[in-house]
């Protein structure tokens, strides 16, 4: 878990962008990229989450009945850990496309040319100056409709698998 | 354990996390295609000694790990060498931008908390009807608009169309009046998205508080609705935010790199894009472990004010 520690102090975009410099840009080492950083929002919930579910009386009746470790932790603990786990997933797309977009816009998203919402906001902006502004308003509004409808559905999926659970609005996501 | 011991446990356990910190920056950009001399030897006509000359000005030429412990050992006294593309020290390069960053993020997380808080309360207050919905649905969509995309709305709205503001700020000392005007629209888009996130949280822990008996004790005692709720309800869900408020630095900083983009601002966010384009590679260490120290030590401070608003909490 230290390795989560010190893979946190870095912000995602900060992280996102040194790792695309190392890779360079397309594709699919931006997906490595992102990946690379939000494994670690997920390593340090479902710790925290098994940490708890582990405690449980019917851990322990398992145990006690002579079941393996291997068994318990994939029949009991895992699944009864996962529900935090599915809303944060539902909801961190939101955020991955989002911080997709930003690279995009930084120029450091897909190859130079390739459509994409980041990049095009970033070419409309001198546009916007000389007061062409449809250039920048569609894709930044499909954007923000896409990360809305994926933000309402994870709150329906939260209401659903989590009844307890906060309504935050994904104040628990990692940005 | 007191707060004394909890503070020198915290100290100690800093230790490894700043060194791995240390270590996968200069790794990370130690990855990173093309080396300083390639880069300078594009510029210069290579006789046969001035590979080799500079190779040991760079301490390429030492193994790895001593390249490491020499670079680590300039870092701790701020001493990153020079930049590659402007001859400057690199820490002057930064110190330079620094100011502007510090304003540009202090007034975006003033304008975060203090939207953030109020409206929160007031949901909270209101639980369950028509103002606490529309709190919700005001969240959502300040959760789901990318910041840059908001700057840019503001810069059609108040620049372009009004034409309240220069599109591009003029380049002054950050600190004189000319450019505090310039500030407004970044730090409203800075502050937007954590004040959506504060506000939910602030809403959660208050309707959280507001049904503990020590409430119905204060309203019992005759005390008004407001003086229960700022004195004794607001002081208790403050907690939790304060945590909040910690992740929000890391949120600010990932943001001011995009809307110091968007808005031309001279900050060390665009210094840090800058560097990456150009493969500026002592200005991108240094910025990049500047920007991991912080947030190690912005949340030691944030674990120090969470154990001594709530003493129970120190593990």
């Amino acid at each position: 878990m230290r390795l989560v520690d010190i893979l946190y102090a870095f912000p995602f975009l900060v992280l996102a962008i040194a790792l695309i410099a190392v890779l360079g840009q397309g594709f699919w080492n931006m997906i490595t990229a992102l990946v690379l950083v939000v494994w670690i929002s997920y390593a340090r919930l479902l710790r925290g989450e098994v940490l708890s579910v582990k405690e449980n009386e019917y851990v322990t009746a398992a145990k006690a009945l002579g079941a393996r470790d291997r068994s318990i932790i994939f029949r009991h603990v895992v699944p009864n850990a996962m529900a935090p786990v599915i809303v944060q997933a539902t909801l961190g797309i939101g955020t991955v496309v989002l911080n997709a977009a930003a690279l995009g816009f930084l120029g450091l998203g897909l190859e130079p040319g390739s459509p994409e919402w980041g990049s095009m906001l970033a070419r409309g902006r001198s546009s916007l100056i000389q007061g062409q502004w449809w250039i920048t308003v569609f894709p930044g509004l499909a954007i923000f409709l896409f990360v809305l409808s994926i933000n309402l559905v994870g709150d329906g999926v939260r209401d659903a698998v989590d009844p307890q659970g906060d309504t935050s609005g994904g104040a628990g996501v990692r940005e | 354990m007191s707060l004394q011991r909890y503070l020198i446990k915290r100290l100690l356990v800093m230790i490894p996390v700043l060194f791995g910190v240390t270590l996968l920056t200069f790794s990370l950009t130690k990855m990173l295609p093309g080396s300083p001399v390639d880069y300078i030897l594009q510029f210069q006509e290579t006789t046969p000694g001035l590979r080799e000359q500079l190779r040991a000005q760079y301490n390429l030429d030492e193994p790895i790990y001593i390249q490491y412990w020499l670079w680590l050992r300039d870092a701790m006294v701020l001493d990153f060498g020079d930049s590659l593309i402007s001859d400057r020290s690199v820490s002057g390069a930064i110190l330079n931008r620094l100011p502007n960053t510090l304003l540009l993020g202090v007034m975006g997380f003033g304008i975060a908390i203090s939207i953030g808080i109020p409206l929160g309360v007031v949901a909270a207050v209101n639980n369950g009807n028509t103002i606490d919905e529309a709190s919700r649905v005001a969240a959502l969509i300040g959760i789901a608009t990318p910041n840059f995309w908001l700057g840019l709305m503001l810069l059609l709205i108040f620049s372009v169309q009004l034409g309240l503001f220069r599109v591009i700020p003029p380049d002054q000392p950050v600190l004189s009046p000319s450019m505090l005007k310039f500030v407004i629209l970044p730090a409203i888009t800075l502050g937007t998205a954590s004040s959506a996130l504060i506000m939910r949280l602030t809403r959660s822990s208050m309707v959280e508080e507001l049904n503990k008996d020590y409430v119905r004790t204060a309203k019992a005692k005759g005390l008004s609705e407001r003086t229960v709720i700022v004195k004794h309800v607001l002081r208790n869900s403050m907690v939790s935010v304060v945590t909040v408020a910690a992740i929000q630095v890391a949120f600010i900083v990932n943001g001011s790199v995009v809307v110091e983009q968007v808005f031309s601002w001279p900050g060390v966010g665009r210094l840090l894009i800058d560097a990456i384009t150009q493969r500026d590679l002592p200005v991108l260490q240094a910025i990049v472990l500047m920007i991991a120290v912080t947030i190690v030590f912005v949340n030691l401070v944030a674990d120090l004010l969470y154990s001594w608003l709530d003493p129970r909490i120190r593990y």
